[in-house]
């Protein structure tokens, strides 16, 4: 390059340099996410307007899978139902997960972090293990139901096979994500408004709807609008519970239409779904940009910092104490002890005495196969890396989205919602794609390492939810302070945000964790001899119809996962909750 | 179960005759069969696509360890056999160098798109007919499904053997409504074989419809054991022949009973074929004529599927085989499901009608 060039190419740098350093970095990661969403985004946009497979040679251009999905018969019919079990699913959500995130982290609630360790179960186990396990509790002849039948003499207390049961069962199944999602909003407040609100005579109560609420209202939307689409893809779940008493949803039918019974698969049906489902969000989040245009009115972490007080229930103490119990007893203790349950014994039947029945032989079938052990190594090795890898790219996306000047940061917050929205299988089927025509990445192949690049793709949307509105949350006074004494943008944001949302951060590290040690799907595609994944195993173990060894992998990994979690969080030396 | 591996490989004759170990060529097949062998030491690791599970494969890996101890071998157990393999031969990667699955709908196309190899093994001879339907195509197990009963439900009373059984039983306690599980014809093994059950049974679909309204059906054979063996269902129809297995077992025994069902067992065909896109195709023959081979399915029998060599004799195998079931019900009622190209389309004027019988 010749000298006449490079000193324009100076100046131009200093002047980046005189808007805030960073500018190169700013770039650097809008472009690494926009190209990872791409490589998930691009195959299921051409799949999309495809007949078959795009790797047929035969397939062919069409607009049918578009038009299939508006104006077939059969999915609009299903459209109804859809609606119920979305809104009851959100209802259930919401109205359990913040209530718990609130009770936990912002009051003197007895026991409290006793139930949020209880609390997260369901976030560890696959739904279709959650939905085996209700069927097991809560079924016709479930342990529960015959328990309450005896008891009070009702012959059916409740339905589980029907649009409101499975509903239900998959809100408390996402009851979790979004108590995670709440809880740092709830720790992270403000506390002088609190003690202001007290000063001027408010009580407890009106100081949760006045104040508490209104302030956790970015991370609120950012739930509701998870849960949303949480409800309109969910699908083990209406499978295992709706399928035998023909419930129909938009997602169990595209399954049965692209996976099973037309023989063929129709990914084409499954990319208009999720551009459909994409296109929802982004109404959504337009609207949630419309909700939270002065982001800083919900600042709360300020310059002058004191340990937040802890909302006093009083005589509400023991009343919450009980609602809390009934829900972590019932809706969370019961579902997975009867999984537990299961995987001790040969068969779970009111006909058999417990103790008859109790044998270890499940998790040593499962323990005793080289290949199923080496899944659960692999399992955890990409957890740990995943999540920390994971955790940083988060961060290094939700400080440029959230917290720069960089001319494309909107984009880039609108790229890092995206995955959310796309199917697992399409995730690895993009992946699977660059592995075959992007240098360099052709050589992860066959290895748990591409596994892990479709993981941080699949699940940048679910770390963003959590990071993001808690850089919210933080002042834009420090930016500020330290543009004032030199500091540029890099070292803003590395000495004083990242520290400052630890919080947050650690949550997204064990919120990933739990999510890779528990997916499958976008790893359809890349597994090979050798990089199998617990998920894999699972589904496995499934369809050869051992339901048994499938019960003592799903404790194996709420186990494994709570000792990881453990770990993690004493090893940083940050506590979950406050 | 290595115990049992044991007994059975000691009493298999191929091991104490002294000739194998220095021809390496097994016993009937061409001495030109030494050139597979030698070609096939040079190739590297065998890779398998297949719906048959790490446990189940084991006893069969065994045998092919002792057998051919050069051969590398790898098995995945996974539901997306033919996608993973037409992806990744379009891209040129390395890929299966043989597919193991039912699937009977699949199976004509793969062939079509001339990606089984048509290699003709030295096993014919020792084959049924009519185990080979398509070019390069062989059966390595044919599976039944069953009828399964809660033994509580059906205390005092004589449980059904067939779907007549079961309407009239249904007549006799209507109480029966909404405990009857079968397995659902929206997976496409389940269209496969109840759409055969059909076209063999002329007074089928007034069966089902008479059934129709009392039946739950299960996509998958636990969620079927489960509630048979909770007693939440009362009868299973069709449900997996893998489950032998389990409702042979001590625990489940006074709880579950079963038997072929009397109109029409389901056998549903194990294909296998050697891929043309295969990287070791030597290995692939040597392992795929091991598998057709009387030990082989010996073997492979020990992992839980069945075995359908005419010379395995009923009771010669752990859990059911071929000759077994045509014992039990005759040869006329076994319907066969093989690969058939027709069942990859019309499942939609069958499925309205199964709705309709349903109530749905």
């Amino acid at each position: 390059m010749g000298t006449a060039l490079s000193v324009p190419a100076q100046t131009q740098s200093a002047r980046v340099r005189a808007q805030g350093s960073g500018h190169t970095i700013q770039t650097a990661i809008t472009i690494i996410s926009i190209v990872l969403v791409g490589i998930a985004l691009i195959p299921a946009l051409v799949q999309m307007f495809l007949d078959k497979p795009l790797y047929y040679p035969d397939a062919r251009f069409t607009i049918q899978n578009i038009v299939a999905l508006v104006s077939d018969r059969e999915v609009t019919a299903t459209f109804g139902a859809t609606f119920l079990f979305c809104s009851i699913v959100v209802l259930v959500s919401m109205a359990l997960g913040t209530s718990s995130a609130i009770l936990i982290g912002r009051t003197d609630l007895p026991g409290r972090s006793a139930f949020l360790a209880i609390l997260l179960w369901p976030l560890f186990l696959s739904p279709q293990v959650i939905g085996f396990g209700a069927i097991l509790a809560y079924g016709p002849a479930g342990l529960l139901t015959i328990w309450f039948s005896d008891a009070t003499g009702l012959t059916e207390p409740w339905n589980l096979y029907s649009v409101p049961g499975m509903a239900v069962v998959a809100g408390i199944a996402a009851t979790p994500v979004t108590t995670l999602y709440c809880l740092t909003a709830a720790i992270q407040q403000d506390p002088n408004q609190e003690a202001a609100a007290r000063i001027a005579g408010a009580g407890s109560l009106r100081i949760l709807f006045r104040i508490i609420l209104p302030i956790m209202r970015p991370a609120l939307i950012f739930a509701f609008i998870m849960n949303i689409v949480n409800a309109l893809e969910t699908l083990a779940i209406p499978l295992i519970i709706g399928g035998p008493v023909g419930i129909k949803l938009l997602t169990t039918l595209i399954y049965d239409k692209s996976f099973e019974s037309a023989g063929l698969p129709q990914y084409g049906l499954v990319s208009a779904l999720a551009f459909a489902l994409m296109a929802i969000v982004g109404v959504l989040f337009f609207l949630q940009r419309l909700a939270l245009r002065q982001s800083h009115r919900f600042v709360s972490v300020g310059a002058k910092s004191i340990q937040p007080k802890m909302l006093a229930l009083g005589s509400w103490k023991w009343p919450a104490f009980l609602l809390m119990a009934v829900y972590v007893v019932f809706g969370v203790v019961v579902l997975v002890g009867a999984v537990f349950a299961r995987s001790l014994t040969f068969i779970l039947s009111p006909d058999v005495s417990f103790f008859d029945a109790v044998t270890l032989q499940h998790y040593s079938d499962v323990l005793s196969v080289e290949v199923y052990r080496r899944s659960i190594l692999n399992t955890l090795l990409l957890a740990v890396v995943g999540g920390a890898l994971g955790t940083a790219f988060v961060a290094a996306v939700a400080m440029v989205a959230q917290r720069s000047n960089y001319r494309y940061r909107r984009v880039l917050d609108a790229v890092a919602q995206l995955p959310r929205v796309l199917p697992g299988l399409v995730v690895g089927l993009g992946v699977f794609y660059a592995s075959m025509f992007v240098p360099g990445i052709d050589l992860l192949r066959n290895t748990i390492w591409l596994v892990l690049i479709a993981y941080l793709i699949r699940f940048l949307s679910s770390g963003y939810g959590i990071v993001s509105p808690a850089l919210l949350q933080i002042t834009g006074d420090f930016d500020r302070a330290a543009k004032s004494v030199g500091a540029g943008w890099t070292t803003t944001m590395t000495r004083i945000v990242l520290p400052l949302s630890k919080q947050a951060l650690l949550s997204c590290f064990v919120l990933l964790m739990i999510l890779i040690i528990k997916e499958y799907s976008s790893a359809v595609f890349l597994m090979a001899p050798g990089s199998e994944v617990i998920g894999s195993t699972m589904l496995s173990l499934w369809t050869q119809g051992l339901a048994g060894p499938v019960a003592a992998l799903a404790v194996m990994q709420i186990v494994l996962t709570s000792i990881l979690t453990s770990i993690v969080t004493r090893i940083l030396g940050v506590k979950l909750h406050g | 179960m290595r115990k049992f591996l044991f007994t059975l490989f000691s009493t298999l004759p191929l091991f104490s005759a002294p000739s194998f170990a220095q021809q390496d060529v097994p016993d009937g097949y061409p001495t030109e069969y030494s050139k597979i062998i030698d070609a096939a030491k040079t190739e590297k690791g065998l890779v398998i696509y297949s719906n048959v599970s790490t446990n189940n494969w084991a006893p069969f890996l065994e045998l092919a360890k002792k057998r051919y101890p050069f051969l590398s071998i790898e098995t995945t157990d996974e539901q997306n056999v033919w996608e993973k393999y037409f992806a990744e031969s379009a891209a040129g990667a390395r890929t299966a160098d043989m597919i193991l699955t039912f699937a009977p709908e699949r199976w004509p196309d793969f062939v079509q798109r001339g990606q089984a190899l048509d290699y003709k093994s030295p096993e014919i001879p020792h084959l049924p007919s009519w185990s080979m339907v398509l070019p390069g195509v062989y059966t390595a197990a044919a599976d039944p499904f069953l009828i399964a009963y809660n033994k509580r439900a059906f205390k005092d009373k004589t449980p059904p053997m067939s779907m007549a059984d079961a309407v009239a039983a249904l007549k006799a306690d209507p109480k029966l409504k909404g405990r009857i599980t079968a397995y659902d014809p929206e997976v496409s093994l389940g269209f496969a074989f109840w759409s055969s059950w059909v076209k063999r049974n002329a007074n089928g679909w007034s069966l089902i419809e008479a059934l129709g309204p009392a039946m739950r059906p299960e996509r998958s054979a636990a969620t079927q054991r489960e509630k048979i063996a909770t007693g939440e269902q009362a009868l299973a129809i069709f449900t997996s022949g893998a489950g032998i297995k389990v409702f042979e077992s001590p625990a489940v025994k006074p709880l579950v009973g079963w038997g072929y069902p009397k109109d029409g067992t389901p056998v549903l065909f194990r294909s296998v074929a050697i891929t043309k896109a295969a990287a070791s195709p030597n290995s692939a023959k040597l392992f795929l004529d091991l598998l057709l081979s009387r030990d082989g399915q010996m073997a492979f029998a020990v992992g839980g599927q069945t075995p359908y060599r005419a010379d395995i004799k009923p009771g010669e195998a752990p859990y059911t085989s071929y000759s077994a079931i045509v014992k039990a019900i005759g040869e006329e009622n076994v319907i066969f499901v093989k690969p058939d190209a027709s069942l990859l389309s019309g499942s939609d004027e069958f499925m309205a009608r199964w709705n309709k019988a349903l109530g749905r």
